[in-house]
């Protein structure tokens, strides 16, 4: 592997990028397909070609520019990746669907901060070179905006020999797991201490015995998320992460960090934006329905113009705040967040009004049309995935405003106790 | 509640904490007695607390690029504590009036003297941008014509802030074949004024009839007619600049009402909780907030722009303007909900915030002429 020592000048660093780039990567074409939020299936041929080239990537040195060396980084600074990063705008980097983002921008994180010593030299530097891909199995079928509530239950597997953990319970709505070889598992190890205190995390592989992992199809038709069913799977002690028992101060760290994933980390955005042109499709849909001069059609078209503009402003903002000491630090993320969720389904209702019928049918062939559907039925992704817009408003409403929180009714009980009477309650 | 949330609510970055601060020093314990002073009829607009502010070097700023920043932060202050001075409008004709090339063709020391007495608050300017030749209202509302030795102009200017208690009046009438902008004395001999009712009651508007009003050559403000881009561009640099301006003060008053109902949603108790522990009471202010700090960042751009000279700024602050016209009135509205009964009372300085921002949405142009404004500049390619 390439190793470009850290007395490499950034600019040095830049010409070899540079370089490499353009003797080994393919250039983009003008109009890319447009996938609708990249939530379209991978095929895992597809999959196992952008892992080689991940791994080619790597070898040359330009995966984990800024990791530490000991876990197949480079060691080098912000920099020199955003050296890297222009460089290879014009180019199709490797590409691993949602999991791959998921991979380095969620897990990788999560492992960095609370992974033993030897649990990150034996992953890390496979996360980097494609080997391995990781998936997210956080929420139960039973389970999604109280993720502490997961019910997917492992215990020591005492008597039966080692310190293995058995597992069993089910996950859901992992993106790409199927083509993943790991899933970074949330499991209750502890039923009769408080909610939050019972929880563990794991390295589950997916390809291990007592795991079975099924692709679900979605309602846009595609299939890109999964359920995994865990029938005593056996999970060894070296792949547990963090304490057992920590679970729930860890999963800060995936939570945070999955939100980053979904809305932009906020200080990667303290650029201002700039508008842009007007709505495409909204300007295109209106065309289509020969709409383009309503006054109505064209007061939607501004108000979603300006909607989108404010929100990427809302990032910039919110940046500069967080920098010049801000108190609510990165719970003012969360402000993005929700400012997408409600933005993104109000563009797509707006999408319905303006188009009428030209946006619910299309000609076989109009791969365009086919989009705006694409787009209206992943409208609600940003407001339900990664924390909900209710859970968004909670933590802001708590922790930016000062809003008291809801009685918790859960207080000074075990987790066995709180699911009991509220299953007395619900019947 | 926890600290670090009520250290959050009232948090200011540092270049707003210390204009934050000088202000407090002006307006005292009770900042808003002045609007309902002006409100209730029993003041009219204090000249004295206008020359202090003035002289803490709050009012009567020339802007220019570089200031605007810094005026967007002045006007949050005037707008959070309700002020009824004409602070926008004297600030729009001091950078008519001083405006790259407009003050060499003026005239001389005659227009110097207005300027130094605007900038320390010995006098004040209002705006007549109810009606604004090539962006809204009528354009036909006045008429000049050339006289000996100067102009005569007829018509009416329709609501007019602060009409018959200010020095000056900013205008633009219909001249030589297209629009001319004036500096009308407001006690000039044809001047006569219509009071209306106002929603917005701290800052009273008027109809302005004018009767054969004589204006010396001196009066003319910048190109005259359809001479280089005529007044039309000359306003569209106002507008570029009253923008920003006009929706700070806006976020300022969106800013006070949302304090002053989280405060309420933190202390009030029904049905044995705080009523901000209630999710239906909690997300409805985590929305109001929302939209303070989206409209804060529209408005971010929009200085920024104006201060930049971007080819976009004309499309950017007419977004601004749209986003805080709408949300502005939504933030009041969520405000008034959260307070109940509370806000129905006279004596609870609610109305005097909602009746600003419902003014401020409708003023410099409402939401549906920025919109359209910002479909027309993309398709024009701006």
């Amino acid at each position: 592997m390439t190793m470009h020592s850290v007395s490499t000048g950034v600019e040095a660093f830049r010409a070899a990028a540079r370089e490499w780039l353009a003797q080994n990567l393919a250039r983009r074409s003008g109009h890319e397909e447009r996938s609708a939020r990249g939530l379209t299936h991978r095929t895992i041929e597809d999959i196992a070609t952008q892992r080689a080239l991940q791994k080619r990537v790597h070898e040359a040195g330009f995966a984990g520019i800024t990791w530490p060396v000991e876990y197949g980084g480079q060691g080098l600074t912000a920099a020199h990746e955003a050296a890297f990063l222009e460089e290879a705008e014009p180019y199709r980097l490797p590409d691993m669907g949602i999991a791959g983002v998921v991979t380095i921008k969620v897990c990788a994180e999560v492992i960095l901060r609370h992974a033993s010593e030897d649990f990150k030299r034996r992953h890390l530097p496979k996360m980097l070179s494609g080997e391995e891909v990781w998936v997210e199995f956080f929420s139960d079928s039973a389970a999604g905006s109280d993720l502490a509530g997961v019910v997917t239950t492992a215990v020591r597997a005492d008597g039966q020999g080692g310190d293995d953990w058995i597992l069993n319970g089910e996950k859901v709505w992992s993106s790409g797991a199927y083509y993943a070889d790991f899933g970074l598992c949330l499991a209750r190890t502890d039923w009769d201490v408080a909610k939050h205190k019972g929880l563990t995390w794991f390295a589950v592989a997916t390809a291990q015995p007592g795991v079975t992992v099924e692709p679900l199809r979605e309602i846009t038709g595609d299939i890109e998320f999964c359920r995994e069913i865990f029938q005593n799977a056996r999970i060894p002690d070296s792949e547990r992460i963090g304490e057992a028992g920590s679970g729930w101060e860890v999963a800060q760290t995936a939570l945070r960090f999955e939100r980053e994933a979904s809305s932009g980390s906020l200080t990667s955005v303290a650029k201002m934006p700039r508008p842009g042109p007007l709505a495409p499709d909204l300007v295109e849909l209106a065309a289509r329905a020969g709409r383009s001069d309503d006054g109505h059609v064209r007061q939607l078209i501004a108000k979603a113009h300006a909607d989108d503009f404010a929100s990427r402003a809302l990032g910039e903002r919110l940046a500069r705040l967080m920098a010049a000491g801000h108190p609510a630090g990165g719970a003012l993320i969360s402000y993005v967040k929700l400012a997408r969720g409600i933005v993104e389904p109000n563009h797509a209702k707006a999408a319905i009004e303006i188009g009428g019928a030209a946006a619910v049918s299309w000609a076989k062939d109009d791969r365009l049309g086919a989009t705006f559907a694409l787009d209206y039925l992943n409208s609600r992704v940003t407001a339900i995935a990664g924390g909900t817009n209710e859970i968004q408003r909670n933590t802001l409403g708590e922790r930016v405003l000062g809003l008291p929180r809801e009685p918790n009714v859960e207080r000074n009980l075990t987790f066995r106790e709180s699911q009991r009477r509220a299953l007395a309650e619900s019947t | 509640m926890n600290n670090t949330a009520a250290i959050a609510a009232g948090w200011l970055e540092p270049g707003e904490a210390e204009v934050a601060a000088t202000f407090a020093g002006l307006v005292g314990a009770s900042p808003l007695d002045r609007a309902r002073a002006v409100g209730e009829g029993r003041r009219g607009l204090d000249r004295t607390f206008i020359q202090r502010a003035a002289a803490a070097g709050l009012f009567g700023q020339t802007i220019g690029a570089g200031g605007i920043a810094r005026a967007c932060i002045v006007a949050e202050q005037w707008g959070r504590t309700a002020s009824p001075e004409p602070w926008l409008e004297t600030n729009v004709v001091i950078e008519a009036l001083s405006g790259a090339g407009v003050f060499a063709a003026g005239a001389g020391a005659g227009r110097a003297a207005i300027l130094s007495d605007l900038q320390a608050g010995r006098a004040l300017a209002s705006w007549a941008s109810g009606d604004l030749p090539g962006f809204w209202g009528r354009d036909d509302g006045v008429v000049a014509t050339e006289a000996a030795d100067g102009f005569v102009l007829n018509g009416e200017l329709s609501a007019v802030v602060h009409a018959d208690s200010v020095d000056w009046i900013l205008l633009a009438a219909r001249d030589a074949g297209s629009f001319s902008q004036f500096l009308l004395p407001a006690r000039a001999t044809g001047v006569s004024f219509a009071p209306l009712n106002s929603l917005d009651i701290t800052r009273p508007s008027l109809n302005v009839r004018l009767d054969n009003v004589r204006l010396d050559a001196a009066a003319l403000v910048g190109a005259r007619g359809a001479a280089r881009g005529g007044a039309v561009a000359d306003i569209a640099r106002q507008v570029q600049v009253a923008l920003p301006l006009a929706v700070s003060q806006s976020i300022g008053a969106m800013r006070a009402v949302v304090d002053t109902a989280v405060a309420h949603a933190r202390a009030r108790v029904a049905f044995g909780r705080p009523i901000g522990s209630f999710q239906a009471v909690k997300h409805m202010l985590v929305d109001a907030s929302l939209g303070i700090e989206m409209s804060a960042a529209m408005r971010d751009a929009a200085a920024r722009a104006v201060a930049a000279g971007q080819d976009d700024a004309a499309e950017i602050v007419s977004m601004a303007k749209a986003f805080v016209a709408r949300t502005g009135i939504d933030v009041a509205h969520a405000a008034w909900q959260v307070l109940g009964g509370m806000a129905y009372m006279w004596e609870n300085d609610f109305h005097l915030y909602l009746r600003r921002l419902t003014a401020d949405a409708a003023a410099l142009g409402g939401e549906v002429w920025h919109n359209e404004n910002v479909v027309t500049l993309q398709e024009k390619g701006q």
